[in-house]
């Protein structure tokens, strides 16, 4: 019970000062939070469809949230909250290359096979046999 | 003085901000703003050709009209462009290009799409037309195994033709082999038949000969291939003289020239036995004048063939009971012989 008091003042004593030091910094709290939530989404990227379709651009993603983190401890919020926002636009970027490219390399197969049918129905038709 | 170094200074202003303004009032965008633009235009095409998209452009089209504004705010009377304004220019650009991409990638992926939709229906229209053929292929493998098959049964019937033909003209050869047989037997059995018969025949003949030879009178005596019927002299002869024949043995000559025609396989032998005293008429001489008697007169009546008659007078030679019988001696025997 003591202990569980000690923690509370603790926090009532401290938070303020946090809070107060990072509106010192000049970083709104939006602006953090903004970049907690795609720092974590940048973080996921490697895992999905990104890391193999559109490597490039995670990696682009990473320098984008670096700066942002950069302006982060720097306190400049303008600066964080565009590399965030860039980091996120890249985010959303990364999926739709990849999609892209998935459903490119889908058609690209596709259209091998199809070219396969067509010289197997040309060797057919030309009577070269089906093999 | 002021008011003319105005004047003077006017036109080469003008001439100096000539070169930073395009000839629609733009200004001459640092190289990563231009490509921006670029790339917003692109986007802003396929967005407008895939009719879709278009808050993504519009984003993109805000983004990069912020850079051009804060490009153009930061840009000084002389056209040099405020190098403290480039990062936020340079951020606009960027999200201007990076949600350009953006747009431009969604609308490659329904571009991959539509041809990934279009080669798969073209890849079942071929697959389809080669199933045509696969279908075709595998009816002609199935007709080229049923005319193997058939073939292979033609083949055997062939064979089994030509063994049921073989065996056929086996089965000819001993038909023809087993009715010559039978003709053989049939012959055989016919021969053997008639061997019988004709043995039947001469037999009955023989036991009808006997039965006759039977009715004869006298006392029969048969042999292995003979018959003897013995008669006693005196009922053959008129006594005393011997010389013609009595009664009875002309009857007993009769007879016997009719069975002998009625059994012409059979010829005479007529023995005529002497005994005891007077030897005149007793000896060989006189029973053979006697015997010669009966064949004479067997011939006459008889018209027998003089080689079917033979005769012959023993004498006393052969008598066949003791002395005291001598009437049993005295005899006639007449004796069918088997020619």
């Amino acid at each position: 019970m003591r202990s569980i008091l000690v923690v509370i003042i603790t926090t009532a004593v401290f938070l303020p000062c946090v809070v107060c030091g990072a509106e010192e910094s000049g970083v709104q709290p939006a602006t953090m939070e903004k970049y907690q939530r795609v720092k974590l989404q940048v973080e996921k990227l490697p895992s999905g469809k990104a890391q193999k379709y559109a490597s490039e651009v995670i990696g682009q993603t990473r320098k984008s949230i670096a700066a942002a983190q950069d302006g982060l401890k720097t306190g400049n919020d303008k600066l964080t909250r565009e590399y965030t926002e860039m980091a996120a636009l890249q985010v959303t970027l990364a999926g739709v290359l990849a999609e892209e490219r998935e459903a490119a390399e889908k058609a690209d197969a596709a259209r091998k096979r199809l070219d396969e049918l067509n010289a197997r129905l040309s060797r057919i038709l030309t009577g070269k046999g089906d093999k | 003085m002021r008011t003319c170094a105005i004047y003077l200074l006017m036109p080469l202003m003008l001439l100096l901000s000539s070169p930073v303004m395009s000839s629609a009032d733009e200004p001459a965008y640092p190289d990563y703003m231009v490509k921006a633009q670029s790339l917003v235009e692109r986007a802003s095409s396929q967005a407008s050709e895939l009719g879709s998209f278009t808050d993504e452009v519009l984003i993109a089209r805000n983004f990069i009209r912020n850079a051009e504004a804060e490009y153009k705010k930061n840009l000084g009377w002389t056209g040099k462009f405020d190098a403290k304004a480039e990062p936020t220019v340079r951020y606009f650009a960027n999200m201007a290009q990076t949600q350009a991409a953006i747009v431009l990638s969604r609308a490659g992926k329904i571009s991959q799409e539509k041809a990934l939709a279009a080669y798969e229906a073209n890849a079942a229209n071929v697959k389809a037309s080669i199933k045509v053929f696969d279908d075709k292929n595998a009816e002609i493998a199935t007709l080229k195994a049923a005319l193997e098959e058939g073939g292979k049964r033609q083949a055997a019937s062939v064979e089994m033709i030509a063994e049921l033909t073989k065996s056929l003209e086996l089965s000819r050869a001993d038909n023809a082999r087993l009715k010559q047989e039978v003709t053989a037997l049939t012959a055989a059995k016919g021969a053997e038949a008639s061997q019988s018969q004709e043995q039947i025949r001469a037999l009955n003949r023989q036991k009808d000969f006997i039965a006759e030879v039977g009715k004869l009178g006298g006392m029969i005596k048969a042999g292995s291939d003979n018959m003897t019927v013995i008669y006693p002299r005196a009922s053959i002869f008129k006594a005393p003289r011997n010389d013609r024949l009595a009664p009875e043995g002309v009857r007993m000559v009769g007879r016997v020239i009719d069975l002998q025609k009625k059994y012409p396989e059979y010829r005479i032998k007529v023995r005529v036995h002497g005994f005891g005293s007077p030897t005149r008429s007793e000896d060989a001489a006189a029973t053979d004048r006697m015997a010669r008697l009966i064949r004479n007169s067997m011939l006459d009546k008889g018209r027998l063939a003089a080689a079917d008659v033979d005769v012959l007078g023993v004498g006393v030679a052969e008598p066949i009971y003791p002395k005291s019988n001598k009437e049993g001696n005295r005899r006639v025997e007449v004796t069918f012989v088997k020619k």
